[in-house]
Formats: structure tokens, sequence, C-alpha cells
């Protein structure tokens, strides 16, 4: 696993990358989207996973952290949504980069599949398969489970002011808040002309549908 | 942005972000003689020790000029397995030293400071108490034990709050051998305070307060210790144990830095 940044250099992207430990299988190379806030150490974890048993098998794998979470620079602000889209963009054209020719897979954990589905329904790049491991399918359930877990653990400590914007100690802007709000998977899915995406509920699954020939 | 994706390691798959700071930065700084911050991570539990915390605290640091390094040990995070055959506890220490070896080479003078959160103290304690390189160790919510001064003051609390201010018990205590045995936690604090090493500790609220509720719980829990000076204690009631809320991280951010160019 090679770890390095990439992108803009004033908000670079860290990234990790696994390149085929044996000859590289016919396949697509992968990208891998982990979630956000307080899900983002987990998923990263899980895909740290997936990302070996890849490239075991021969695939290019690149998994990043969106900007503002994890290792990528930046912080939260204004526009956070937008950005995090162009961030798989920007990724997929790294790992294009780094894999060559032979296409892309993107697989996204929660909030990572969510967004991942988002960004491919507008980005037009040609993908050859979407996962979407335990997605986020209404980004509304998704902020009322994050402020119902914010208020268990923080209410009694900290009360929420009126438009407060942190949730678990993560900056969730209000338009951040109402973009996630309003993005609902399924109707992301049917508006998108891309592949049809797999959903996945086990590491296993996810490997295997990014496997398949 | 001048933070760089480094790997090192005596098998070369420890991975670590090195953060520096800017230009503007250093030169306010003004100090050649400011250590290095060294933060190994090994939990992947946000609430036991937040992977953002370190990234938070290396970038307030770059911003008053201080260098740092954040990396994870071997067989957590985006760092490879540990080598065969070593121990939990050897490994994570091996680890240590690869990073202080990898940093000084550029500069064999240079001076560290070791920051570890809640289990990750066992490690950078051994490493400071042999290794010259080490100017100080700031543990976070490092071992804590309780006395009669704790008791009465959890009483009290118990009493003015009729309950509704117990602390909070949905997490754990601090893990790791020295947080099992007070005897050898004041023998390593004594070691490293006769090689002169600064130590700074800091405790939190939340699931903490089951073990530690004041700062001055930290000399009465343990035997008479000869410090010179050269500890500090600081203890954060109002921060929860994982500090989620920005506000608290940014008093430890601040708490911290604060303590290193002093």
């Amino acid at each position: 696993m090679t770890p390095f940044f990439f992108g803009d250099p004033k908000r670079p992207l860290y990234a990790r990358y696994h390149a085929p430990r044996v000859a590289a299988a016919p396949g697509p190379a992968v990208l891998l989207c982990p979630s956000i806030a307080h899900e983002h150490a987990g998923s990263s974890a899980a895909l740290s996973v997936l990302a070996r048993r890849l490239a075991a098998n021969g695939r290019h794998v690149l998994c990043f952290d969106f900007s503002a979470t994890g290792e990528s620079a930046g912080d939260i602000g204004r526009g956070q949504f937008l950005r995090w889209l162009r961030d798989v963009d920007l990724a997929l054209e790294e790992l294009a980069g780094l894999a060559g020719t032979g296409g892309i897979a993107v697989a996204g954990v929660r909030v990572g599949a969510l967004l991942a589905a988002t960004a491919l329904a507008t980005v037009h790049r040609a993908v050859h398969r979407l996962v979407l491991w335990d997605p986020v399918e209404r980004g509304a359930e998704f902020m009322a489970a994050l402020e119902a877990q914010h208020r268990r653990q923080l209410g009694r400590r900290r009360p929420a002011p009126a438009g407060h914007e942190d949730l678990l100690g993560y900056r969730f802007p209000a338009d951040l808040r109402r973009n996630l709000a309003f993005t609902d998977l399924r109707e992301v899915l049917a508006s998108a002309a891309g592949p049809a995406a797999v959903i996945a509920r086990s590491l296993d699954a996810a490997a295997a549908a990014l496997e398949a020939p | 942005m001048s933070e760089r994706a480094v790997q090192f390691g005596r098998t070369g798959t420890l991975a670590g972000v090195l953060a520096t700071p800017t230009a503007t930065a250093a030169a306010t700084a003004a100090d050649d003689a400011l250590p290095l911050l060294v933060m190994p991570r090994s939990a992947l539990l946000q609430d036991a020790a937040p992977r953002r915390l370190t990234v938070e605290l290396a970038r307030a640091a770059r911003e008053r000029g201080l260098q740092s390094l954040r990396f994870d040990l071997g067989g957590c995070g985006d760092s490879g397995e540990r080598p065969a055959g070593e121990t939990d506890d050897a490994a994570a220490v091996n680890d240590v030293c690869d990073a202080l070896d990898f940093l000084a080479r550029p500069d064999p003078q240079r001076r560290f400071v070791l920051l570890g959160v809640n289990a990750d103290l066992d490690a950078i304690v051994r490493v400071a108490a042999e290794d010259e390189r080490v100017a100080g160790l700031v543990s976070i919510n490092g071992p804590a034990f309780r006395t009669g001064g704790y008791w009465l003051r959890r009483c009290a609390r118990a009493l003015v709050f009729s309950g509704s201010g117990r602390p909070d018990d949905s997490e754990g205590r601090a893990a790791g051998r020295l947080a099992r045995d007070r005897h050898a936690f004041a023998a390593a604090i004594q070691v490293l305070a006769d090689r002169g090493v600064r130590m700074l500790h800091v405790y939190s609220g939340g699931a903490t307060a089951r073990e530690f509720n004041h700062a001055r719980q930290f000399w009465s829990m343990l035997p008479p210790l000869r410090t010179n000076g050269r500890l500090a204690v600081a203890h954060l009631p109002g921060a929860d144990r994982g500090f989620t809320c920005r506000e608290d991280r940014g008093q430890l951010y601040d708490l911290c830095i604060e303590w290193m160019t002093r």
C-alpha cells in the first residue's frame, strides 16, 4: 500500500493505493469511497480489508478520504456536498492515471455509497460497475439518526443551541444538511445512465460483486 | 498545505503523515529548537482515540511553527502488519523507535515530544525512558487511580446533582499495563523526570470521570514523586472522553501547543 496526497495542492486529498499483488487481473481497477463523520474510521478500516483482498487478486485499488475527512485537507464549509462529488471525479481521474486502461469500478460504504452514486450520475465518466455497500438510501434518515445520536451522546452535557452546526463534533452547515437530506439513492439510481448498481450487505458480497467477470 | 504521506520502519510499511509548518509559521515561531511532535495511533474506535484529533492537532501545531508526524502503529490503520514474532508491546515500542530514527535522519540533534492517547501511552513511556532524543511526553486520558478525594468529590457531586450529573459510564477506563498498576506508573514517571523529560498529563471529563475528577488527584493517587517542576497536569472536566465537541478539542490543542512551545 502506498499512501499519498493528490488533487488541488491547496486542498489535497489523501489516498491509499494498493497495487496488484499478482499479475493484473482482467478486470476494472477499483475506487473505494469511505463514509464520513463518525462513520469514517470504521468504514475506512473495512475498505482497507477489501482493498487488500482485491489487490491480492490482481486489481489496482485506490481508497481515498473525502475532503475535510480522515487525513484529507480542509475544513467542512459551504458547498461541501458539491466538493465531495467533485472529489469522486478527481479520484477517478487519479486512479485512471495509476491503473492505465482497463476500466474502473466504484464501491462506496454508507454515505460514501450515496456520494459515489450521486457523483457518477453527474460526472459522465465511464464506470464499469457500481457497488453500494450497506448504502445510506435516504440522506434524510442519515441526518435524523446522526442528530438522535448527538442528542443521546452529548445532549445532557452540551445542549445544542438553536442553529448549531456541529453533530458529534463534526460540522454540518445548513447547506450540507439540506443537500444530504434531499438526496435519495433510489432517485439518483433511477436518473443515472451509468451501470446498474449492485447493493452489497457484507464485505464478501462487495468483494464478489467487484471481482465478478 | 504542507503535509506529506510517508512510509518508514524496519519493514517500510509504517504509514504516516509528516506536517511541516508554513514558512510564515516557522518564521513566527523563530525557534529552531522546538521539538517535533510524534503521535503514534493504535486504536480504531473513535471514542478511544479519534484519528481526526491527531490530524487537527497536527494542523494547529503547524500553524504555530511545530512540525509533527502522526502515524499508525503496525497492524493498525494504514500501516502494514507487524513483523512476525514480535509481541504487541514490543512491536509498538519498535515502531515508535523506528519513527524517531526516520525523523532524526536529516537532523540527528532533533528532539521529540511523544503524544499518546489512552493505551498508546505504554509504548511511548518505554521509549521516552530510554531514548535520549525524547524531550517531552503528552499523555491524554492516561492511567488514573481512585483516591479518597475522588470519592468525596464524586459523592458531593451526586448529592448536588441528585444523580443527573453522574459520570457517563458508557465508555471504558484507560487501558494498558500502566493503567493497571499505580506503582509501575509512578516508577515510569520518576524515571522520565530523572532523565529530564517534561510531561503533560491531560484528563477529560465524561467516562474518564469514573476514575479521575480533579487535577490534584494526580498527585494523591501516586506515591511521592520528585519531578522538579517537569510534570504538569490539566483537567478538562467539560470534555467527554473522546473530545467530541470541537470547542473541547480546540482547548486541548491550545493546551498542548502552549506547553510544547513554552
